[in-house]
């Protein structure tokens, strides 16, 4: 008995260095000289999460030699995973992606871990916050829309995410911008939830991505009348954007492939320009269009700022 | 071993624990109903409530049909029992095991202890699952799905 | 008439039909694995999806999604433990025909057959009548999914087979865990102790493996002790259920698959809630209502029914609105966007050949799906012959392998083992399971939208008793909580 424990031991060690040494070449330059992991702070099948094995499979493709894994990390919320992220060794085979959440959270207490802690490579997607309302809706434009809420303040009822949640965090901007007053109804789980609701005329509206209410806005029943971004959308291109009528507002949620904080410059620019050239090719953005989705080619440095400017900007709407 | 009445009382002393826990971390909450519908506290103090009515419920009840209940065993501390209990030791264990020397080891370590626990003392068949069933989830879960599972706290 | 010509000609296509087959396949093992979801398998096939042109893809994806739904009952038979959280009421009946009476082989048989009847049904409700069962479901707003929420606790009666108070005590349990974590209706954070890892709730998934499989097999670490599983070499003969079976099972698959449809139509609910309800209406219906939980066979079919007629009814709003009903459909409808089909009202006027292959697809998926169950059920039941001194460590192992898969996190495995040694105790104690598994499940609903309801009506209860959709499942659930009291009476 005694053998087969030691025995078993053994083995159990030879498995254990093994098992957790993966496929390393170490002679290949990087990226190619070892998995990258990628955290990927949602369950699989999310919205963040399809876009997220999009770009990592468009990467993989142009790195030659590079294999990139995602790992699902849903838990609390998503902050474990971006925690994870935020310890993990700084040597570019631990990269993640963060959403908007990562610069709203600080400042509502549920969590610590800041956009200071990362160093962007590229954001993929950066959704911005469209106003859709009912086809029968008396308002055509923004100023009308605008016009009948001061006249009928509190009853237009806003549908959102969630309270807290980025999309009601628009919605409350919208409140103090122009001076009105919503009803917001709460839709826990998601914007499909509220596509559905509009589509029953169960709310009046909504500011939110409109991505998921595509197919009810090509078909009529919902109207979109202006979107919180710099440029026009390419699926809308007669719809305004904020910034135009005036108000130059922008929320988008969006989300970033990060790696943490103090990983060689190097190693970050290999993935920089290799983002570069994905999300600037046809076969990147068509992936996104067919979805929907408005594909953006924010890099590096812009990537940075824009998670400092949105950490600014909710440190300040959120701390009052 | 147990009877069930005693075990419905104890039950009875936690659902008036439980419910009190809940009813009091839940008043920590805004509970009025506004215009923006019930506070957060609202529905967690209902259950808290609906908890120890029905805890108070099953009081009542086990004293009307004492009778019964006091024949009606639990089995709890028979030589089986104890064995169930060896065997959640070991799974404790086995989360420990995991950091120390990673999952993979420790799985080939766990499944001979399982089966010598379970009266089986043929060396060669533990030898060949303790393998086989390691080497199947790595095949699978680690190369195919890309599981990354836990290695060793050593190695990290 | 030339449309669905085209659409069967694209369905023949012999890469398209491996796809369909192989997609099947790899469902019913992701369905059959507890942690692994099948949303994780579409996820992961997702790229090869993509890479595919023309339908190929799509089948694949559809062949996923009904296989993952019946492989999760092949280890609620076989092992008490349900792969999907749609299975778990299959659990009720399916374990005690498997283990008590003896016939695995009858019960998977059943649960092939009830699984393949409700998909076929749903499938043929969204040819025939999607438009109008789409209409149906956008007059559902929060106080009507309220409702629904409160008629599917009811059932909590009807699933605690040892002792109703304390079932009634589990579900509440079940309910305020729900709660925990980040309040969604209003922002507040609720009973995290201050972690993190409490901030995104209550991981349910682990608490599922570990209440229904680690206690299972901690129980049968007993039994063999106690010498009283004997070891059973059972054989079958016949694959395919009997007549009895058949005769007296038909309607009860046709209610569930009726009641799965219309539940999988709503978007927001899924098959957990559809299999709970067809158990649930299957027991207050049925002759033999003492017997569910022994081993009934309309226990089995009924909820296999149910959870698989949700496939055809979760495509109704995809289809026709554009709105996803679940995570699954919701990844589908991306797969079929890319591929050029913008679901949604313009979607049947604009690219029929596709749809009707759609459809064709959904009902040759369940069609293969039965004929890879009935052709895999002699090899189950070879399984359950393995003996306890292999089978028991595999298992053990493998829940820790199917939590860790889930979220690819250790305190998630924590707390697997913790709700397995917790949920030992409490079966013991005549406690249900299900019943706190119905209020996790459930809670959130129910909680969200009474909340939300009372938000759009500006804090007037009265909102849930005008408007008659709601109305109908209030008065349902508490005909269905005081039914069985009055029918005691009576006898």
């Amino acid at each position: 008995m005694k053998k087969l424990i030691t025995l078993l031991m053994l083995t159990a060690m030879l498995l254990g260095v093994a098992g957790c040494g993966g496929s390393t070449e170490k002679k290949a330059a990087y990226p190619a000289d070892g998995d990258i992991t990628v955290i990927i702070p949602k369950a699989p099948g999310g919205g963040t999460d399809t876009s997220a094995r999009g770009l990592i499979s468009f990467l993989q493709k142009e790195l030659k030699g590079s294999k990139f894994v995602p790992v699902n990390k849903p838990d609390g919320g998503g902050i474990t995973g971006m925690v994870e992220l935020s310890k993990a060794k700084p040597d570019g085979h631990t990269l993640g992606m963060v959403t908007v959440e990562l610069a709203m959270f600080p400042h509502q207490g549920k969590a610590t871990v800041t956009n200071r802690e990362f160093v962007s490579v590229c954001a993929p997607i950066a959704a911005p916050a469209a106003l859709i309302v009912t086809k029968e809706a008396p308002y055509n434009t923004l100023d009308e829309f605008v016009k009948y809420a001061k006249e009928n303040s509190g009853k237009i009822s806003m549908g959102n995410s969630g309270t807290g949640a980025i999309w009601h965090i628009a919605a409350l901007n919208f409140e103090k911008e122009f001076d009105v007053k919503f009803k917001h109804v709460p839709y826990p789980k998601g914007s499909a939830d509220i596509a559905a609701a509009l589509a029953g005329k169960h709310i009046e509206a909504t500011l939110a991505d409109p991505s998921v209410f595509k197919s009810q806005i090509d078909a009529g029943t919902l109207k979109i009348l202006a979107v919180m971004a710099d440029t026009r959308s390419e699926f809308y291109p007669k719809v305004p954007t904020f910034k135009e009528l005036g108000h130059p507002m922008a929320i988008r949620a969006w989300a970033a492939l990060v790696a943490p904080k103090g990983t060689p410059k190097e190693k970050l620019d290999v993935l920089r320009k290799a983002a570069e050239k994905v999300c600037n090719s046809k076969e990147f953005k068509d992936y996104f269009k067919k979805q929907g989705i408005d594909p953006t080619a924010i890099i590096g440095d812009a990537c940075d700022k824009m998670m400092a400017d949105d950490d600014a900007m909710y440190a300040k709407f959120l701390k009052k | 071993m147990v009877s069930m009445k005693l075990c419905n009382f104890v039950v009875f002393l936690m659902g008036v624990v439980i419910g009190g826990a809940i009813m009091g971390a839940s008043a920590g909450f805004p509970m009025e109903i506004t215009e923006q519908g019930p506070g957060p506290g609202f529905w967690p103090f209902l259950l808290g409530l609906a908890l120890t009515v029905a805890a108070l419920v099953l009081a009542v009840y086990t004293l009307c049909h004492r009778k019964e209940l006091t024949v009606e065993k639990v089995i709890l501390g028979t030589a089986a029992n104890r064995q169930v209990y060896v065997m959640m030791a070991l799974l404790v264990l086995f989360c420990g095991l995991i950091h120390l020397i990673g999952f993979y080891a420790a799985a080939v370590v766990l499944i001979p202890c399982i089966m010598h626990r379970l009266e089986c003392r043929d060396k060669k068949l533990m030898l060949f699952t303790a393998v086989g069933v390691t080497l199947f989830i790595y095949l699978v879960f680690g190369q195919l799905l890309h599981t990354s599972l836990p290695s060793s706290v050593f190695l990290e | 008439m030339a449309d669905i010509i085209t659409a069967l000609g694209m369905i023949a296509d012999p890469f398209n039909f491996v796809c369909l087959i192989f997609g099947v396949g790899v469902g019913i093992m992701f369905g059959a694995m507890p942690g692994l979801s099948v949303n994780m398998g579409l996820a992961l096939l997702l790229p090869l999806a993509f890479a595919f042109k023309g339908m190929a893809g799509i089948l694949m994806l559809l062949g996923i999604y009904c296989g993952a739904i019946y492989g999760g009952s092949i280890s609620a038979i076989l092992l008490k433990t349900p792969g999907t959280p749609a299975s778990v009421a299959t659990t009720l009946d399916g374990y005690p025909m498997a283990v008590e009476l003896r016939q695995p082989g009858r019960a998977l048989g059943l649960s092939t057959t009830a699984s393949a009847f409700g998909g076929v049904f749903s499938t043929v409700c969204l040819i025939i009548c999607a438009p109008l069962l789409a209409k149906i479901s956008l007059q559902f707003s929060k106080p009507e999914y309220f409702a629904l929420a409160v008629f599917g606790l009811s059932i909590i009666t009807s699933v605690s087979s040892g002792n109703v108070i304390k079932g009634i005590m589990g579900g509440i349990i079940g309910l305020f865990l729900a709660t925990v974590g980040i309040d969604a209706m209003s922002g507040a954070i609720r009973f995290t102790l201050n972690t993190t890892y409490l901030l995104g709730g209550v991981s349910f998934i682990p608490i599922l493996i570990g209440v229904f499989a680690l206690s299972q097999t901690l129980q049968s670490v007993e039994d063999c002790w106690r010498k009283t599983q004997l070891q059973q070499h059972v054989s079958i003969d016949n694959v395919l259920p009997s007549l009895t079976d058949l005769k007296c099972c038909f309607v009860t698959m046709l209610r569930s698959s009726a009641i799965g449809t219309f539940i999988g139509c709503i978007p927001g609910t899924g098959g957990d809630i559809a299999s709970f309800v067809s158990y649930d209406q299957a027991k207050r219906w049925s002759k033999h209502s003492d017997n569910f939980g022994h081993g009934e066979p309309e226990g089995v079919a009924a909820p296999e029914a149910g959870n698989n007629a949700v496939s055809g009814g979760a495509f109704i709003p995809v289809l026709t609105l554009g709105i996803p009903g679940d995570g699954a459909t919701a990844i589908m409808m991306g797969a079929l966007m890319v591929q050029g089909l913008q679901p949604g009202p313009l979607l049947f006027i604009d690219k029929a050949p596709d749809v009707y292959a759609i459809f064709i697809g959904l009902l040759m998926a369940n069609i293969i799906m039965a004929c890879m169950g009935y052709s895999l059920i002699r090899l189950f039941v070879k399984l359950t012959n393995v003996p306890n001194t292999i089978l028991l460590p595999i298992i053990m192992l493998m829940t820790f392998v199917g939590t860790y898969s889930y979220g690819n996190s250790m305190t998630d495995v924590y707390i697997m083992v913790a709700s397995g040694i917790l949920g030992y105790f409490l079966n013991k104690l005549k406690f249900s399971m299900s019943a706190v598994i119905i209020g996790i499940i459930l809670g959130g609903m129910a909680e969200q939208n009474f909340v939300g309801s009372l938000i759009m009506s500006d804090g007037n209860p009265a909102i849930f008793f005008t408007r008659p959709i709601c109305l109908f499942f209030l008065a349902a659930a508490v005909i269905s909580l005081v039914a069985p009291f009055v029918m005691k009476k009576k006898r």
